[in-house]
């Protein structure tokens, strides 16, 4: 099997990461991969990953170049260059160094470019943004100190799966208050992407590297990270835009576990997630930067109003329904109901002309259905959504199986009836039994009218029943509901569907 | 192990469609003799005892040629390393509920390999590492590893060993960190015959890297993808 070593705490000449026993070939894998295969930040106007590799300094070699720091651990390479943990022996505080790869170094433009970038960098001040502490060159070697962030990278998280979609709406609304920021200083990032995108041990998010891609390609120069790049930054132009499709990527990745293909698939098709935030997402990788979020700002509204929907409901986060008004609907459901017992009643004796009668109230009674199923679901959707059994889409559905649908048509009043006072009880109100039982009554009128209107005294008969019950329990329920909502502190989720 | 690259013109999809099939006896072996160390570890980072683990993966290897499981391998997700991990894991879970330790390893005739040093790699594993990313881990160092051999024996053919064993380091190093004079001196060759024999290590390098994972792979547009996904998990 695998080449052993003799000495099992052998470690990596190169990175100094420990090496198993069983590393191939003696070889340190960590390494061999970034040197050969690893996808990374694309050199300036290259199209392929830098195929060399950043040079890299032992932490003794870093230890001699900047005596005023205690070279402590090698944290990682990013196709800029490598960091490493140090302290800051003045100040007695743990940074971070990025070593830039010594490739930019022949590279006249660069030094001034370098110097112009961190000193733009360093004052950017922002919660959500890796502060740059100093910056400089050592012995042939560009090097910025920033702050130390104990946590962990958005990529290793993704090692363990995609995001709940709560974790990763959350991580939106600070990213784009960052880019807020550094966009109205005129400065794009240009390589947003899981690696550059921090968490401390506090949950907080920070962007690092910013400006490292403008620092290392001129403007118009292509930088960048393949599938985090807009489509217009592979052609050389990146504005604002680019960073905020970079983003829109990284929020697929969270969510999907996957990047966004050319036909960018929806999230909700891939994942359970809301259709809101296919929207959201969708609309952030726009392959033309017109369609996108203008903004970072517009981004981040968003994004913040979305999770907000699918948490409980709040006393201020949710706005007051609207109180249902069910008269037009009774109305035309009247007409309806008495249409029909008016052809009932001719029909005992002249059975055509009860049907010429039912021809002609057919189009008023489709309006009165149409209005009884608006007044219906405004119902349902004024009740929280935790004492919801169902949503429109199934409810329409269920209409077209056969059998099932008289199945359905009855247990739909019921089961709202039974919603709206498990709320009440809820909000410590007493249930109200009639309204259960009004709907039962209810419910096998409507089964019953429907398998018997064929015969002309059932017509008479459920046509009365049915105007009675319905004026009873819509009356009772849009009393209750209103009375909840108006006055109710808890509010309802009526924003969402 | 060696040379399995040179040995195996067919995809490891198709090796385990022959494994599947009646005379599927030496693929299997093969199978097993390459992927028995991921699983062995991943269980035992799922909490298992080393001869439990042992059991286990003999266990699965024999469970498979038994049922002829590969047969009806879920070709559509397209990764072997997919695949393995998700089948190891079901049987892992029903072997656990039936928990008949005994069963399992007692009486069906043994997959020959060497599952003694299993421990001894085990040991300098990962620690810290939760038991799917150990596994990934492996399977993508079992892929380098296989590489690292077949040009190994590419140059052990052609014998120039010698040469292969003192450049491989510079696989690991960035262009400007080698130190192509020392190595010239070691090797009594040129500066520049140096410099060319690296670049044509790494070339190859790359490409058999990429052969060996295209052979985990039933479609060929999941390469970037599966390697960059290894890249990182090295990388850690």
């Amino acid at each position: 099997m695998g080449t052993m070593n003799d000495s099992n705490t052998l470690n990596c000449p190169q990175c100094g990461m420990k090496l198993a026993a069983d590393v191939p070939g003696g070889l340190c894998p960590r390494c061999v991969m970034a040197m050969n295969l690893s996808p990374e930040t694309l050199q300036t106007g290259a199209s392929h990953p830098i195929s060399g590799g950043p040079a890299q300094l032992s932490l003794k070699t870093l230890q001699e170049k900047l005596p005023q720091f205690e070279a402590l651990e090698f944290l990682g390479r990013g196709g800029m260059g490598m960091v490493y943990k140090a302290r800051q022996k003045a100040l007695d505080r743990e940074v971070a160094i990025k070593v830039l790869a010594s490739e930019w170094q022949g590279d006249s433009g660069f030094a001034a470019r370098f110097e112009r970038e961190a000193k733009t960098l360093a004052q950017m001040s922002h919660p959500n943004i890796v502060t740059v502490h100093d910056f400089g060159e050592a012995d042939g070697f560009f090097y910025i100190v920033m702050e130390y962030i104990d946590g962990v990278n958005l990529r290793s998280l993704l090692h363990e799966g995609k995001l709940a979609p709560e974790q990763a709406l959350a991580i939106v609304p600070p990213v784009c208050a960052a880019l807020e920021y550094a966009h109205a200083k005129g400065v794009v990032h240009r390589d947003i992407k899981p690696e550059n995108l921090l968490l401390d041990r506090d949950g907080r998010v920070k962007i690092a590297d910013f400006g490292i891609a403008t620092m290392v390609g001129t403007a118009g120069e292509k930088s960048g990270t393949p599938p985090y790049m807009a489509p217009e930054q592979e052609r050389g132009h990146a504005d604002r835009r680019a960073d905020i499709y970079a983003l829109g990527v990284v929020l697929y990745e969270m969510l999907t576990g996957e990047h966004p293909t050319t036909e960018v698939v929806a999230p909700s098709q891939k994942v359970q997630v809301d259709v809101k935030i296919d929207e959201m997402v969708l609309r952030a990788l726009e392959r033309e930067p017109e369609r996108r979020y203008q903004t970072a700002a517009e981004f981040r509204t968003v994004a913040e109003t979305l999770p907000r929907a699918s948490e409980p409901p709040s006393a201020n986060a949710m706005p007051i329904q609207r109180p249902i008004n069910w008269i037009p609907a009774l109305v035309l459901w009247s007409f309806s109901d008495l249409a029909f017992v008016l052809a009932g009643v001719v029909g005992l004796y002249d059975s055509d002309a009860s049907s010429q009668i039912i021809w002609l109230a057919l189009p008023v009674a489709v309006c009165a259905l149409v209005l009884a199923s608006i007044l219906h679901y405004r119902c349902w959707k004024a009740i929280p959504e935790r004492f919801r059994t169902t949503t429109p889409a199934k409810a329409i559905g269920f209409l077209f199986i056969p059998l099932f649908n008289f199945y359905w048509a009855f247990t739909s009043w019921p089961k709202l009836a039974e919603g709206i006072n498990r709320w009440r009880e809820e909000e410590g109100r007493p249930p109200r039994k009639a309204l259960p039982a009004l709907a039962t009554i209810y419910a096998i009128l409507f089964v019953c009218g429907w398998t018997l209107a064929w015969i002309p005294e059932c017509d008479i008969v459920f046509g009365l029943a049915d105007l009675t019950v319905f004026i009873l329990l819509y009356r009772l329920l849009v009393k209750l509901i209103n009375g909840m909502s108006s006055s109710s502190a808890q509010g309802t989720a009526c924003d969402r569907l | 192990m060696t040379g399995t690259g040179a040995s195996f013109p067919v995809t490891r999809w198709s090796l385990v469609q022959v494994a599947a099939g009646n005379e599927g006896g030496e693929a299997l072996e093969r199978i097993c003799r390459d992927y028995w160390y991921p699983l062995y570890a991943f269980a035992r980072r799922s909490g298992n005892s080393p001869a439990d683990s042992e059991d286990l993966t003999q266990g699965f290897f024999h469970r498979m040629l038994e049922k002829g499981w590969l047969a009806h391998a879920e070709r559509e997700k397209g990764r072997l390393r997919t695949y393995m991990l998700t089948a190891f894991h079901r049987y892992m879970t029903k072997e656990w509920r039936r928990g008949n330790a005994e069963c399992r390893g007692g009486k069906m005739e043994r997959v020959c390999f060497e599952m003694a040093c299993g421990e001894i790699r085990y040991a300098t594993a990962h620690p810290g590492m939760v038991a799917e990313a150990l596994f990934d881990r492996q399977w993508a160092l079992e892929l380098m590893e296989r590489t690292l051999s077949g040009l190994r024996s590419d140059f052990e053919n052609t014998g120039k060993i010698q040469q292969y064993e003192v450049l491989k380091e510079a696989l690991m190093m960035p262009h400007g960190a080698i130190d192509y004079s020392a190595l010239a001196a070691r090797l009594s060759m040129s500066e520049g015959a140096v410099r060319v024999a690296v670049h044509r290590l790494r070339k190859r390098f790359r490409a058999k890297f990429r052969e060996e994972v295209a052979d985990t792979l039933e479609h060929d547009g999941d390469l970037e993808s599966e390697l960059s996904y290894l890249a990182q998990v090295l990388s850690r």
